[in-house]
């Protein structure tokens, strides 16, 4: 089986973290419904990577006690191979679902903050390629991408911030942490759909790190870093818009530059950093592809990977273009379906893996420990 | 090529794929497997030499074609006035002086064969012959090739083994000083196309015993003499072995040169970035060497391959090492802001001047529109124009003699331009985006790095032409994953960086002079500290 993996070290598997958690939590889920109680998106977003991490540290932990080398030999192991496909199915449907939501997100964006001429379709043309030819170079060159990009984006998403500081007022911001905390949970808690795949892609791929160990540590700064850069994010987005602008504000992020930047002797920022965000985007889509086609081939393939890379880059093309061309409401309509249960379909059944995993391994330790004595 | 289309369709793994970084618990298996050897028939030559002179004389006739070839040179004598004995060499590829005083003059002296017993050809190199390097064989093969690299045999009557003695001196260039990496601080000396004087520069340099030279055949008919060099303990031996197998199976006709050798022995044969280093500088190889690299040297080629290269290397100049610290920073970080103006500041113009126009202020716009005023041609067809004609300069300066080609860059950079300007065929502003690009591109150190660079340049302006930012930046990343994925001998291109290694050297940076006694990371030398 050639799953293009290769090995990848810490620093690369914490960078592809972060750009996914990023990309997702900042692009995916920023849209108008979020606000609808107010600007607390500043700590809702983090909660989503953090409920996100919990789950992942709870799989990572099972995963070492168990001994088991990657997330799909524990659902193996938790609950066998037959109900394991299932889980599995899961995981790369999310992870298909979330390079969907980035490309289609993004393909929304360029074309309708830059090339307003045009339609959907060419954008899609340029960026859904490069996407699947990326992920066909294997999760090496991903994972490279990644790193190449990552501190140059991150310090890129710093500055958008800083450039606009000026305009920042706390009294902006509603809710504040301790108000409507039902609503702020429960956002975080649904958030969880766009942000929990990334980090569990990387359990599947623990073996392409180098062992749970890399895989946990690389999660774990990957997600750390990634809440900081989102908190930030968003903190910034409710310091400068209310919540009533925000519910109507399409890439409140882009706006932001917007608002203040005054045109400069050389150019303008806000479309290069569109531009930037692109990268990410298209580094985020390529991760979540391979994740998928990479737990398709392991399940159901065992073939090489590269043809089910093309064949699901040619689904997802397909699938936007429909989108875009007629059958908006039916796509729209099965997004609705996984943003609302998404999380309940990845936190639930994988909780219950690692601890089942975990209740198997404790009695398996126990009755060796008998037969020893 | 139709079998290579076959198997992408196929999605096979490439046969033998090689990873320094992954093996190092051991050499990997397919080393000793089946694409070890060349797939051309090879022809193997097991006659033995005759007893007899005038069969050997014969046999050696009809080899070379002595009958229309007058090269080879057949000079019979008496060995010790009794013995006949005949000697043959290639002319002007073998030194006369030396045949006729260590050979002939030595040989004929008469007795000095007496107490000869045993093997004659022996006795002779022990007795007779006052050459440093002889040696006695009885397989065709051996004096054949031995012919042909300008080493004289001499045939006994009797003997069935003949002797052969190193008498090259075949006219060549002298040392001088480097044409493509010339440096202000360092040594002025270069390689040149002999093997021998090659490698003596280099041990001249390096006085350590584990310094390794293997001499092999290039493999193609024209059996041209090449030398892997390395350190023994402490280079990855598998790296060695790898390199000894991606020679092993060359499979065409004539190896003349080293871009040919690098194109027969890399793994991405499309990839427009060079997998090896070419340098000619004796001091750089040596510290490549040092390092943990392998190098060859290929008879005939005044260039070292160094194996493996990543893109710092490729962006390294031997200088660098030879200034001081601030100085070798500077020189750096700039050479690496020319490398990214190179490649992106065209096509980042072009996509800004054709659909971003919003993104410039309104003076550079309007200084934009006054130049492109009478300028009849699109923006992207003049940008095109501008930067083959730029091409076009810089391969006639180079193709050219020296003072003329200087000649040929002024007149190409400053008349041309100007005129090109007055006559409404480029804009100013293209003109000095095409120049700044041009400039930047002299700042690559490695002339195929250049190339590489010159090649992405053009496709990104075609991107940015046809898409914009969006074309431009879809380009780039495509580039950067070729490059990401792209491995040289097994290394990863983007390491150092990507994937991280053990090493304290920085990658843009000049380090501390110190920090080159570490080994390099990347390599897997079997020496943590040289």
């Amino acid at each position: 089986m050639n799953l293009c993996q290769g090995r990848i070290g810490k620093q690369e598997g914490a960078s592809l973290a972060g750009i996914a958690l990023v990309s997702s939590a900042v692009f995916v889920l920023d849209i108008g419904e979020t606000y609808r109680y107010g600007n607390g998106t500043y700590i809702a977003f983090p909660g989503a990577i953090f409920l996100a991490f919990m789950l992942f540290l709870l799989l990572a932990e099972a995963m070492r006690i168990s001994g088991k080398k990657d997330l799909i030999e524990l659902v193996d192991y938790a609950v066998g191979k037959f109900a394991g496909n299932l889980f599995v199915a899961i995981l790369c449907a999310l992870l298909l679902v979330n390079a969907y939501c980035l490309l289609s997100r993004f393909s929304t964006m360029v074309h309708a903050l830059v090339y307003m001429k045009t339609t959907p379709f060419p954008v899609l043309l340029w960026i859904v390629p490069v996407v699947v030819y990326i992920a066909f170079r294997g999760f090496e060159c991903v994972a490279r991408m990644a790193k190449c990009f990552g501190l140059l984006l991150g310090v890129a998403l710093l500055l958008e911030l800083l450039i606009p500081m000026r305009g920042y007022e706390a009294y902006r911001l509603f809710p504040l942490p301790t108000e409507h905390f039902d609503a702020i949970a429960a956002d975080a808690f649904s958030g969880m759909f766009a942000t929990g795949p990334a980090l569990l892609a990387i359990l599947c791929m623990a073996r392409g790190l180098q062992g749970v160990r890399s895989a946990k540590s690389a999660g774990t700064i990957g997600a750390l870093i990634s809440i900081a850069l989102v908190a930030l994010t968003q903190l910034a987005i409710g310091l400068t818009y209310t919540s009533t602008e925000l519910k109507s504000i399409f890439v409140p992020l882009y706006r932001l530059n917007l608002k203040l930047v005054q045109e400069s002797y050389f150019f303008r920022l806000d479309k290069l950093a569109l531009f930037a965000w692109l990268i990410g985007a298209i580094i985020a889509s390529a991760y979540y592809l391979y994740g998928g086609a990479s737990l398709f081939c392991r399940r159901w393939s065992r073939y090489d990977i590269r043809p089910a890379v093309i064949a699901l880059g040619v689904i997802l093309l397909c699938v936007l273009a429909a989108e875009r061309a007629w059958q908006y409401n039916m796509v729209q309509t099965a997004f609705s379906f996984v943003q609302r249960y998404g999380s309940w379909m990845l936190i639930v059944p994988f909780s219950a893996i690692a601890v089942i995993a975990l209740i198997k391994t404790h009695f398996m330790k126990r009755r060796h420990m008998n037969e020893t004595v | 090529m139709l079998e290579r289309v076959i198997r992408f369709f196929r999605f096979d793994r490439r046969n033998g794929e090689y990873e320094l970084l992954e093996t190092e618990e051991g050499t990997p298996g397919y080393l000793a497997g089946e694409e070890q050897t060349s797939t051309l028939p090879q022809k193997e030559d097991t006659r033995r030499i005759c007893a007899t002179l005038a069969e050997n004389e014969a046999c050696l006739r009809v080899a070379f074609r002595a009958d229309i070839n007058p090269d080879l040179i057949f000079r019979p004598f008496k060995l010790g006035g009794k013995i006949p004995a005949l000697l043959a060499y290639l002319n002007g590829m073998a030194n006369a002086e030396q045949v006729s005083d260590f050979i002939l003059r030595d040989g004929m002296r008469p007795g000095c064969m007496e107490h000869a017993g045993g093997s004659l050809a022996q006795f002779a190199i022990e007795n007779v012959f006052t050459l440093g390097e002889a040696e006695t064989s009885s397989r065709w093969a051996d004096v054949t090739s031995a012919v042909m690299e300008g080493r004289t045999v001499v045939f006994i009557e009797g003997a069935e083994e003949a002797v052969l003695m190193d008498t090259r001196g075949f006219e060549h260039r002298s040392i001088t000083e480097p044409q493509t990496e010339k440096a202000v601080r360092g040594p002025q000396e270069a390689f040149i196309e002999n093997l021998r004087t090659n490698i003596t520069l280099l041990r001249r340099i390096l006085h350590t015993e584990d310094l390794v030279c293997e001499m092999r055949d290039a493999g193609g008919d024209n059996g041209i003499r090449l030398a892997l060099l390395y350190r023994e303990g402490v280079t990855n031996i598998t790296l060695v072995e790898e390199v000894k197998r991606r020679l092993a199976r060359i499979n065409t006709r004539t190896v003349i040169g080293m871009g040919v050798l690098e194109q027969l022995t890399e793994e991405h044969s499309l990839s427009p970035f060079p997998q090896v280093l070419q340098t000619e500088r004796p001091d750089r190889a040596a510290a490549m060497l040092m390092q943990g690299h392998v190098i060859v040297l290929l008879d005939g080629s005044p260039f070292a391959n160094v194996m493996p290269a990543t893109l710092f290397t490729l962006m390294t100049s031997s200088e660098d090492v030879y200034m001081r610290r601030p100085q070798g920073t500077t020189v750096r970080i700039v050479r690496y802001i020319g490398a990214v103006i190179s490649i992106l500041l065209p096509a980042f113009f072009l996509a800004l001047a054709l659909y971003h126009q919003g993104l410039l202020s309104t003076e550079v716009l309007t200084t934009v529109i006054a130049s492109r005023k009478m300028v009849f041609a699109p923006i992207g067809a003049e940008m095109i124009f501008l930067l083959i004609v730029f091409q076009l300069i810089r391969e006639a300066g180079m193709r050219v003699p020296g003072s003329i080609g200087q000649a040929i860059g002024i007149i190409g950079g400053l008349i041309l331009g100007q005129a090109a300007v007055a006559a409404n065929l480029a804009s100013s502003v293209v003109l000095i985006i095409v120049a700044l690009t041009g400039l930047g591109n002299f700042c690559i150190p490695d002339y195929s790095t250049q190339i590489a660079a010159a090649f992405f340049r053009l496709a990104l302006v075609i991107g940015a032409w046809v898409g914009g930012l969006l074309g431009m930046v879809c380009l780039t990343v495509v580039f950067v994953a070729w490059m990401a994925s792209l491995k040289s001998y097994g290394v990863p291109f983007l390491a150092p960086f990507s994937p991280k290694a053990r090493s304290n050297k920085p990658m843009i940076l000049r380090g501390r002079v110190t920090m080159h006694q570490q080994a390099e990371d990347v390599l897997n030398t079997r020496e943590e500290k040289l």
